[in-house]
């Protein structure tokens, strides 16, 4: 167990590390010379003040003297400043975060029951007509994209029907980006579910149960549903990373503030600092995430808890 | 002995979608009287497993089909039971356990849970679920049964889930005990001590019991009555002895006689052991290996030396874990040892780079257990068996054309079988198929892990045969890995028996078996099922695999060592 | 049993057109590849289809509801819309030939080195592999935009490099597969080098998942590219890329619902055949699936 443990911690060191340089070495990917497109269109910038910003940003320097100059600063909590308004990148980020976060969260529990529900109940029921239009539903689902399904919520409820706003900030404004990426992710879920849930019914431990005369709920919800879910419960610690990765658009969609809107207006600006500063919040979150889903799968699986 | 139990009636099943065409169990009709064991006796595809699961209608609903007949439990017919019915009577009066001890118990719940809810599925009110549980661990001598119940699963060796499988079996005392092939997966040792515990307990808690194997042994010594089925139906039945003894189907009298039996082999062939041993192909001097597996290393090898002579089969023998499969890809270099050497030609081959080591591997040729994964399933038959002798360049066009053909005639497959792909073959012709690709670069020795032991008995008889007699015609040496005695016996010169990463024994081999000097050998040799009703075996003497002597060889007779 | 179904030999030839026929057999899978067929067929063919340049501004009245003279109405500059889809789906078809096959060149090259040569090679490559995987693929479309610059070729080629971890990982995973089982032993022991076990023996085996996971990779890919093109990251005016057609009929969508309508169903449809047929392949190639049904 603890050997799992600094196993998983170390790899989640690394993915950090590892983007770091990829994210310090972005600016020099960039086809061009970086301060120019930049700051070329934001201000009328004179040749002398472009050496003058590319000195202050240390551009002149070698590699790894910048590289190490950028960890420097990151681990003061510095990501530097947005080229538009000048405000300190990582409080922009900070700031917006918990939109996003509460996106993602609500989105995962609808998609996470729904997939469930949906891939339990064709597990259960496979090779019948149940099965099969489950599946139909949810690869539907799966097929579709997530914002042609937004714009259509946006234009059924709240256009048409007017019964939830466009756009705004409370909480009525989250029900449909949340059900859209909700909807849009249950699909996956429900086929892994299924797939999952399958493999378990196959196993002979579930021949035992039922050679046993356990109950047919019993089996399933003990037998089935327990070491079932284990495989599931990691797959939503993947799903919810593809949830942040697809609040990047549904954002945009129906104009919610989180730091998918954020990144995509930095794209647009070539706001360089904002987007590493992103892409670094990023790469936080998803760790984290797959972190405590590594530690809730060891605790859940005894074979993982118990080596 | 006379109470009739339960009465099979022309019980008839079958699969898919012409179930009615060809049924996997046609007419099949018997009687289990009370107290005794029945034995339902077939090789792989005989009908013998399905036809108990249907009893407890276990088989897959989607695919399989009861055409016809009754299965009477007392007054009652077992195939008509609605779900719920049939549910009460499953685990409380007909019990079940299965071959793979390693996954027929739930691994995410406690050994205590999966004991308790067998009770409460049937007395929900009992509240002594707990202390019957552990009373029951402790029959099957489980050590500290008390914290047995909060273990899991996969912290127990596969013997030791067996006896929790049985445990639930017989923890509501069912009238009948289904055991469908359930030493098939253990080791000898393991084997023998699962068998006298089932013995036991089922004379203690007066159930029938209906056995199913493959293993005329396990029948031999467990069985009172048995019934022999082929391609699903009924050939023979009878009282055990006089089957045995005068087997009236021809099936019977085949399968009786294609049996390895220890003690029955003829003398070792010509070949004469005397001081003056000749060159060895190949010696193994001192290989060590480590492996390390989570954490824990552990020695697979460990100061193993040994050598074969020109035309000499050496047996490796030894149960699970004792590595004597490590021992024989360590000498094809498969695995790299830590140390020690390997000598070909008085050569160390350890020392060799990859052109030489393919020289080298000209001369040692490989056959695995399992014929069914070892020949690329995308690549033809005759491609297949050309290969080795194309990467060595022995031949090209039309006369590799015309070796390959020879090969196939050689193992005993015809021109007409060498334009089809590896899944279009029996289990027995697809081993022909890989000898006969070990045989095209002419090597001297064939190193043959285990090569039987995945195949049927009579297939295995004709395998063996075929071996044997290639090596009296091109002279070959083999490396013969295996945890079948008799099959050893058949076919081995001389024995090493492995515990541990050890070699504990290595002599000829009636030295070994007739007269063995460690004890290790002697309890394996005691541990297996003798197919012989007649004879008696004594108690079992149960000893832990870590109190053998596994010191350095000495010798005990003319080229017979033994640990000290 | 398995005895008994071996004993009787079959050719080969008539094992293929078995597997085509429970393909066929399969509603799905038939489904799904009458969709794709349509696609290819319509993207061939799209000059004698379209019944208007894709471009030609004021080929009817401006945002026409559908009707008989434009099926799939007209937009804010009097563009036919049907016309616009259907060359369309040459762009849907290209983006997918591309970052697919970006994606299926790289990651298979990855996946087979790391998975043969194991030791070091493989720890490196693969935890590399495993932290561009960790961070989905918008993420790295996003990034790879942002430092390409936004265009439809760029969008492709960044839909490739985000896609390709999930194929990488794939390829390592069947190579260590087919790794454990006998016949590589077995033609290492007959001494064949390691081109031969490559090229010969594990690159046949694991063909046919990779050939699974490309077809669903083709509705990944053509996913992420239009979600790039939809937040105008991708295709550009005035091009008839589907993800596009939608953004810009976002702006009108109280007005003319039709301008999503029309390239939404395209995407789906699309992505739903490729899907079906992916389904549909791994089950006649996966014998272990297959017996679940």
């Amino acid at each position: 167990m603890r050997r799992y443990l600094v196993q998983r911690i170390a790899a989640a060191l690394l993915t950090v590390w590892v983007t770091t340089i990829a994210v310090a070495m972005l600016i020099h990917i960039v086809p061009g010379d970086p301060v120019q497109i930049m700051y070329a269109q934001s201000q009328g910038t004179t040749p002398e003040q472009l050496e003058e910003i590319r000195t202050r940003l240390g551009l002149n320097e070698p590699v790894w003297k910048q590289y190490a100059m950028f960890m420097g600063r990151i681990l003061q909590g510095d990501f530097g400043q947005t080229i538009r308004g000048k405000q300190p990148v990582l409080d922009l980020l900070i700031g917006r975060l918990p939109n996003t976060l509460l996106l993602a969260s609500v989105s995962l529990v609808i998609a996470a029951v729904i997939g469930i529900v949906f891939g339990f109940i064709a597990a259960y029921r496979r090779g019948t007509a149940v099965d099969t239009s489950l599946m139909i539903i949810a690869l539907v689902g799966v097929s579709m994209p997530h914002f042609w399904l937004g714009l259509i919520l946006l234009f059924v409820f709240a256009v048409n029907l007017a019964w939830l706003p466009v756009a705004g900030t409370d909480w009525r404004s989250l029900v449909l980006p949340a059900i859209t990426l909700g909807v849009a992710n249950a699909g996956i879920i429900a086929r892994l579910t299924r797939s999952s849930m399958i493999d378990i019914l196959d196993q002979d431990f579930v021949r035992t149960a039922r050679a046993k005369g356990l109950k047919r709920g019993t089996i399933l919800y003990r037998h089935v549903l327990l070491a079932g879910l284990i495989p599931v419960v990691t797959m939503l610690g993947l799903q919810f990373t593809y949830m942040l990765g697809g609040a990047i658009v549904v954002e945009n969609v129906f104009a919610w503030n989180g730091i998918g809107r954020l990144a995509i207006q930095a794209i647009f600006q070539r706001d360089y600092p904002l987007i590493q500063g992103f892409i670094l919040v990023f790469a936080v979150l998803v760790v984290t995430v797959s972190l405590l889903m590594d530690l809730l799968y060891a605790v859940l699986d005894p074979r993982v808890r118990l080596s | 002995m006379t109470e009739t139990l339960l009465e099979v009636q022309d019980l008839t099943i079958g699969f898919g979608e012409n179930a009615a065409d060809n049924p996997a169990v046609r007419d099949l009709s018997y009687t289990l009287y009370r107290n005794e064991t029945l034995a339902i006796v077939g090789e792989s595809g005989s009908g013998k497993s399905v036809s108990s699961m249907a009893l407890m209608g276990l088989l897959p609903p989607q695919t399989a089909r009861i055409l016809g007949g009754t299965a009477k439990l007392g007054g009652t017919d077992l195939l008509t039971l609605d779900d719920e019915a049939l549910r009460l009577i499953r685990g409380r009066r007909i019990s079940m356990i299965f071959q793979e001890p390693m996954t027929s118990l739930n691994p995410v719940l406690t050994i205590g849970r999966q004991m308790t809810e067998m009770v409460l599925a049937h007395e929900p009110k009992a509240r002594d679920a707990v202390d019957r549980s552990v009373a029951m661990l402790d029959r099957v001598k489980l050590p500290d049964p008390k914290s047995m119940m909060t273990r899991y699963p996969h912290q127990l060796s596969g013997g030791m889930r067996q006896r929790v499988m049985i445990a639930i079996a017989l923890i509501n005392k069912p009238e009948i005990l289904i055991a469908d092939e359930p030493t098939t997966a253990l080791d000898v040792t393991v084997q023998a001590q699962v068998l006298d515990l089932m013995r036991e307990l089922k004379d203690q808690f007066g159930t029938s019991m209906l056995l199913i194997t493959h293993d005329m042994g396990v029948v031999a010594e467990t069985a009172d009555r048995m019934i022999v089925m082929r391609s699903g139906e009924k050939v023979e039945e009878g009282e055990v002895r006089p089957v045995f003894a005068d087997p009236r189907h021809a099936y019977t009298q085949r399968l009786l006689a294609a049996v390895p039996k220890l003690g029955n082999a003829g003398p070792a062939a010509t070949r004469e052991a005397g001081p003056k041993r000749p060159v060895p192909i190949v010696e193994a001097v001192s290989l060590n290996k480590t492996f390390s597996d989570k954490g824990r290393d552990v020695r697979a090898l460990d100061e193993v030396s040994f050598a074969i002579a020109p035309g000499e089969t050496l047996a490796l023998v030894g149960e699970s874990g004792s590595g004597k499969s490590t021992a024989a890809r360590a000498i094809l270099r498969l695995i790299e040892v830590d140390s020690g050497e390997i000598l070909q030609d008085g050569a160390n081959i350890r020392e060799y780079g990859p052109q030489m080591m393919r020289r080298a591997r000209r001369q040692m040729q490989m056959i695995f257990q399992d014929p069914y994964g070892a020949l690329d399933p995308r690549m033809r038959v005759d491609k297949l068996v050309a290969e080795p002798m194309h990467i060595h360049g022995i031949a090209r066009g039309s006369e590799l054309k015309d070796r390959t053909e020879a090969l196939f005639r050689q193992v005993g497959l015809g021109p007409e079988h060498m334009k089809r792909y590896p899944h279009e073959f029996s289990g027995g012709q697809r081993q022909r198929l890989c000898i006969a690709r070990a045989l095209g670069v002419e090597p001297k020795l064939i190193v043959a892990d285990e090569p039987t032991s995945a195949l049927d008995v009579s297939i295995q008889a004709q395998v063996i045969d075929l071996m044997k007699d290639l090596q009296e015609r091109l002279g070959l040496s083999y490396l013969f890995i295996s945890h079948d005695l008799a099959v050893v016996e058949e076919v081995s010169h001389r024995i090493a028996v492995m515990l541990q990463g050890r070699i504990v024994e290595l002599g000829a081999r009636d030295d070994v078996l007739r007269n063995p000097a460690h004890d290790y050998t002697r309890s394996l040799l005691e541990a297996i099922p003798i197919a012989d009703p007649t004879r008696q075996r004594g108690k079992l003497v149960v000893r832990d695999r870590s109190t053998f002597s596994r010191g350095p060889l000495v010798a005990v007779g003319q080229d017979h060592m033994a640990a000290s | 049993m398995s005895d008994q179904t071996v004993t009787a030999p079959v050719p080969a030839a008539s094992a293929a057109s078995a597997k085509f026929r429970q393909f066929l057999g399969n509603r799905g899978a038939t489904v799904g590849l009458v969709i794709v067929a349509v696609l290819v067929v319509t993207a061939a063919f799209a000059p004698w289809i379209a019944p208007y340049d894709p471009q030609m501004m004021g080929a009817g009245p401006r945002l026409t509801a559908p009707s008989f003279s434009h099926l799939f109405g007209t937009d804010e500059f009097g563009r036919d819309l049907f016309s616009r889809v259907v060359y369309g789906s040459r762009l849907t078809l290209m983006i997918a030939a591309i970052a697919v096959g970006i994606a299926l060149a790289v990651g298979l090259t990855i996946g087979l080195i790391g998975g043969y040569a194991g030791g070091w090679i493989e720890r490196i490559v693969m935890r590399l592999v495993d932290v561009v995987f960790s961070f989905t693929e918008t993420l790295i479309a996003l990034a790879a935009v942002a430092v390409l610059g936004p265009s439809l070729q760029n969008a492709m080629i960044a839909v490739g490099i985000a896609t390709m971890p999930f194929y990488a990982r794939i390829c390592y995973a069947t190579v260590l597969v087919e790794k454990n089982k006998p016949y590589f032993e077995a033609s290492v022991a007959a001494g064949a080098g390691h081109f031969r076990i490559v090229l010969l023996h594990i690159l046949p085996n694991i063909l046919p998942t990779m050939v699974v996971v490309a077809t669903l990779g083709v509705s990944t890919a053509i996913l992420a590219a239009a979600g790039l093109s939809f937040l105008g990251l991708g295709a550009q005016p005035p091009s008839p890329e589907w993800g596009w057609m939608l953004s810009a009929g976002r702006d009108y969508f109280s007005r003319a619902p039709w301008m999503m309508i029309a390239p939404g169903v395209a995407i789906a449809a699309t992505v739903l055949g490729f899907n079906l047929l992916g389904d549909g392949i791994r089950e006649v190639l996966d014998p272990r699936q297959t017996a679940r049904r």
